[in-house]
């Protein structure tokens, strides 16, 4: 298990890469976006890109907004 | 000649502008957005609660509608900057509406922040819409900087109070050369066309439309009002004057 914190909430996973990680969270993987240690991880990046123990996760979408 | 608004590199034919938040229900989105013909919508940017999430807004927008990304929640230039480039880097484009706020009671924007983001994203490429408190200087700076629109105030935000702004707002429209887009606080139609009849290029509205117990009429009472608003500065308002001047003529009357 590896312990990466989302949202600095401490989570722990056993996912590899950020594609298997995604899909076990109650998000939309479409339309959510990715920053990995705070920069935007692409969606074409997920699945080859390797968790590691410490990464800081921030899970972002849209909201309404004026 | 077609009558439109350019935008950097961006060409609208609607001057309503929606914004996207307090809707009940934000499927009706897609409705009002065909009530009103608007062509530009704001979203905001928020970490989400993932262990509670609620339905994306983009699924509620249509994709032929530009998505104008709003910094707002931003207190300094920099969270501005880093919102902005994350909504880039994601893929959602570089039409982006400058929101710096620190003041909590009043919701008042803070333009010097603002002119920093507005340098700093003007480098990246960037079309950057601030919104602002209606400052002549202030605005010149944005300018400077790279602005492609002023949005100044009409009123604090969600407050539907008009145009408590608008001779400031009418300076800005005299001297100002690229687009000014009235934003915050029109709270009925005749608002909007007041500044439409003012000189201003657009205006954005959210909360007087989705707060309305009747959106969907709302947005095309809303839509009214900014093409009549629009039609009557082309056409050029007549002069004000003090004392009377008889429409009907002052010769041939017939007296008993």
């Amino acid at each position: 298990m590896k312990n990466i914190s989302l949202n600095d909430i401490p989570h722990q996973t056993d996912s590899d890469n950020y594609q298997t990680l995604i899909e076990t969270l109650p998000v939309d993987s479409q339309t959510t976006i990715l920053l990995l240690n705070g920069d935007v991880l692409k969606k074409e990046n997920y699945r080859i890109t390797h968790i590691n123990s410490g990464d800081k996760i921030d899970l972002i979408s849209f909201v309404g907004g004026g | 000649m077609k009558d439109q608004l350019i935008i950097g590199d961006r060409k609208f034919s609607n001057r309503l502008f929606l914004g996207s938040g307090k809707y009940h229900d934000s499927a009706i989105i897609p409705q009002i957005i065909s009530d009103c013909g608007s062509e530009v919508i704001t979203v905001a940017v928020r970490r989400m609660d993932f262990k509670n999430p609620v339905n994306n807004i983009l699924n509620h927008i249509p994709k032929n509608i530009s998505l104008l990304i709003n910094t707002s929640g931003a207190v300094n230039a920099n969270e501005a900057i880093k919102i902005a480039k994350i909504a880039r880097d994601a893929g959602y484009g570089n039409f982006i509406k400058i929101e710096v706020i620190n003041d909590t009671k009043y919701l008042l924007p803070d333009n010097e922040e603002t002119i920093k983001v507005i340098k700093e994203l003007s480098k990246d490429g960037f079309i950057t819409l601030p919104y602002m408190m209606p400052d002549l200087i202030s605005a010149r700076k944005m300018v400077d900087a790279g602005a492609h629109a002023i949005m100044p105030l009409g009123s604090p935000i969600g407050s539907n109070r008009g145009l408590l702004t608008k001779d400031f707002i009418e300076i800005l429209i005299n001297q100002i050369k690229i687009p000014i887009i009235v934003d915050a606080g029109i709270g009925r139609p005749s608002q909007a066309a007041e500044a439409m009849e003012l000189g201003a290029s657009a205006v954005l509205v959210n909360t007087a439309i989705a707060i309305s117990h009747n959106p969907s009429k709302m947005a095309q009472a809303f839509a009214l009002s900014v093409q009549s608003g629009r039609l009557a500065y082309t056409a050029g308002l007549p002069v004000v004057s003090h004392d009377a001047n008889a429409s009907s003529p002052l010769t041939g009357f017939i007296h008993g």
